[in-house]
């Protein structure tokens, strides 16, 4: 069994140091490009959304490196994407590759189809490795994101332009060399303390917008067209609702008060939608909110074309914007998107509201003055 | 009170009970009426524009509606069968209507249909608010009763709603959501066109939903959407029973549901039956003219098929269109 997953961010290099850890012989499907995304956006259906294209060419590049097995996730709430696998699978056959997809679906779903899934996975491993495994690997999905945190921060700040950037793409090139959970969290410490050193400009303010919007547009670099690092180059500092991290603790780990932070902001999208609708939408709404109220310059929603629950979002989006008074942008991809348009709305929108705020303070000086 | 129903969405599916429901509780009906131009262009304006064509059609029935009545009856449809949904769309309907300027908070008479945990238990949203209405509980729950008994009774009734009398020429499928299907303005009048062609036609709906678990049950998961459930399971009924002499598969552009049921039954269809498949995709902008020629080819390929296979024998364990095995 050689098992491959499909891209999402950064959760490769957990996902590999695990794998490596438990021993299973695993195929990283090469970095999205756009041959990916041909080859996924030939065999997909035309309307199916742009993560099905994306994952899809993930597969077939990683079954030319000789995958025969793919896990994914699976969920069985009204979004769409608990279908992926049966249909994915049914293309790929149709391809003549005949692969096995393994569906993780939550325990309520189907409890015994999951422990027969897991245990084909880990199939000649006793408990003791896989507990040390997780063990090892479970800190790295936050140390990654918290690297990439850092970027961020770091991105907005920088004297010379470019150097995060630069730095970010030397660990993505070093991480490939790396075996096992030690010598990535290894790597990752000396990046993180490489990405520290690097010099700020002094007294500078960055725009703070908030990022919003469908999980796998959000975290994918490639799918929503590297929106932080544009932003941050802009010079505006980003902060993204969801991230893997994120989806661990709330999901997988018993971290009981970023559970109930949660729930707190759900409730307090409830005059604007009260129940959950799939997908990540009521997070959408509630983290819109809560961006307004930790008093943000600007929020952009991104979701993929024709996401069923972020649609419902992208209605609700514009009366929030107006009763709470912030800008709120939303951002449609799918694999036509082009380059030049994408940074020109992102160009005006962030100069739009670097010239209120200036304009504001200008009045609240005046004011103060008379 | 005057009470509007969108004639839109899920309407085709319920509106017995609807109707019965608030008759019986003594308001004034109105309907939004077929769709129209008209309809379909103040929808498209309202809504966003990503979203699909029902549901801005279902914008412009309630732009429709807004002046001409007391209250709109808006469903919030969560769930219509145990662990489904329909469309996280569905679910979100009224905060979409709301969000787009198309109808106010109080103007607005939202009733949950969630069977998600109990599907029997389904119209608990209704019997609460007769309860509420009328003050007695009694009349209530009979008001209640009534309204279930005119909803099977028109469920069985659409079951049994296909008489194989009138028609030598064969029978197609005609597979999509019945806000689609019945629709006669966003679907151009297909079933019309099929029907002078002197063909008929066969709905998802005139499936047994037992055949629809069969089918579905071969799948390596469950599919969680009712509608896509249904889609697939009548579809490889029919095309596994040889109900009909040709499928078309008919759907929105922007649909979620029907992008990944569409391509599973267009991939058995072509592994294992091979039975004349056409998609047809509407939006706003489809001219009558292609959809036409695009019916017409294929009625053209129904016909052609039935004279070169004359009649349907096979040899042992194998399909008559191809030589693949379909034991």
């Amino acid at each position: 069994m050689v098992l491959t997953f499909p891209h999402m961010g950064k959760m490769y290099i957990p996902a590999k140091a695990f794998f490596e850890e438990m021993g299973i012989e695993t195929v990283s499907p090469p970095p999205v490009t756009k041959r990916t995304l041909e080859l996924g956006t030939k065999y997909s259906p035309e309307l199916v959304c742009l993560p099905f294209k994306i994952n899809l060419g993930n597969y077939i590049e990683s079954i030319e490196n000789g995958a025969d097995t793919i896990i994914i996730t699976g969920s069985c709430g009204p979004c769409r994407f608990g279908l992926y696998g049966i249909v994915q699978k049914e293309i790929l056959k149709e391809l003549g590759y005949d692969i096995d997809i393994l569906i993780l679906d939550p325990p309520r779903e189907d409890f015994p189809k999951l422990m027969e899934n897991l245990r084909r996975l880990g199939e000649g491993k006793d408990f003791k490795t896989v507990s040390r495994a997780s063990r090892k690997a479970a800190p790295i999905v936050m140390m990654c994101d918290s690297l990439y945190e850092l970027g961020i921060y770091k991105r907005a700040r920088e004297e010379v332009k470019g150097d995060t950037d630069r730095l970010l793409n030397q660990f993505e090139m070093s991480i490939r060399h790396t075996h096992g959970a030690d010598g990535v969290i290894k790597l990752l410490k000396e990046y993180k303390r490489r990405l520290r050193a690097i010099p700020e400009k002094k007294d500078y303010e960055p725009l703070n917008i908030g990022l919003v919007g469908e999980i796998y547009t959000l975290i994918e670099p490639y799918v929503n067209l590297h929106v932080e690092q544009k932003l941050g180059l802009l010079g505006a500092h980003v902060d993204r609702s969801i991230s893997v991290s994120w989806w661990v603790r709330t999901h997988l780990l018993p971290d009981i008060p970023l559970r109930i932070k949660e729930k707190l902001i759900l409730r307090r999208a409830s005059s604007y939608l009260g129940l959950c609708i799939g997908g990540h939408a009521w997070q959408t709404i509630g983290h819109s909110i809560n961006y307004a109220r930790g008093g943000y310059d600007g929020i952009i929603q991104i979701m993929p074309f024709a996401c069923m629950p972020e649609v419902v979002a992208q209605s609700i989006l514009p009366s929030i914007s107006h009763e709470k008074n912030i800008p709120i942008m939303t951002l449609t991809v799918d694999e036509l998107t082009g380059d030049g348009g994408y940074n020109t709305r992102l160009e005006a929108f962030i100069e739009t509201i670097r010239q209120q705020k200036s304009e504001n303070r200008r009045k609240e000086k005046s004011y103060g003055r008379v | 009170m005057k009470i509007g129903i969108p004639q839109s969405l899920l309407y085709y599916e319920f509106y017995p009970y609807w109707e019965t429901f608030f008759e019986k509780l003594g308001y004034e009906l109105v309907l939004s009426g077929e769709t129209t131009k008209e309809i379909l262009d103040m929808g498209s304006l309202s809504c966003v524009q990503d979203s699909c064509i029902p549901v801005k059609l279902y914008h412009g029935h309630v732009l429709n509606l807004v002046d001409r009545c007391d209250r709109v009856f808006i469903p919030r449809f969560r769930s219509i069968a145990k662990r489904e949904f329909i469309c996280p769309k569905f679910i979100g309907l009224p905060e979409m209507l709301k969000g787009a300027g198309v109808i106010d908070d109080e103007k607005m008479l939202v009733i949950d249909i969630d069977g998600y945990k109990e599907p029997h238990n389904k119209y608990r949203g209704f019997a609460k608010y007769a309860r509420a209405v009328c003050k007695n509980r009694c009349r209530a729950d009979r008001i209640i009763a009534s309204c279930q008994l005119r909803q099977d009774e028109y469920e069985r009734k659409r079951l049994e709603s296909l008489d194989n009398s009138e028609s030598d020429k064969g029978i197609i499928g005609l597979i999509g959501h019945p806000y689609i299907v019945y629709d006669g303005y966003i679907n151009m009048g297909i079933n019309e066109k099929l029907r002078k062609e002197g063909y008929m036609v066969m709905y998802p709906e005139n499936i047994p939903a037992i055949n629809i678990d069969t089918e579905c049950a071969r799948l390596p998961k469950r599919i969680f959407l009712s509608y896509g459930r249904r889609l697939f399971g009548s579809g490889m009924d029919m095309m596994r029973n040889r109900r009909v002499d040709g499928i078309i598969f008919i759907t929105s552009f922007g649909c979620g549901v029907d992008a990944l049921i569409g391509e599973l039954l267009e991939i058995f269809n072509k592994r294992y039956f091979n039975m004349p498949y056409t998609s047809i995709v509407v939006d706003e902008h489809t001219g009558e003219g292609g959809v036409k020629t695009r019916i017409e080819a294929f009625l053209d390929m129904v016909e052609w098929r039935r004279k070169r296979d004359g009649v349907d024998i096979s040899p042992y364990g194998q399909d008559v269109h191809s030589s693949k095995s379909i034991l």
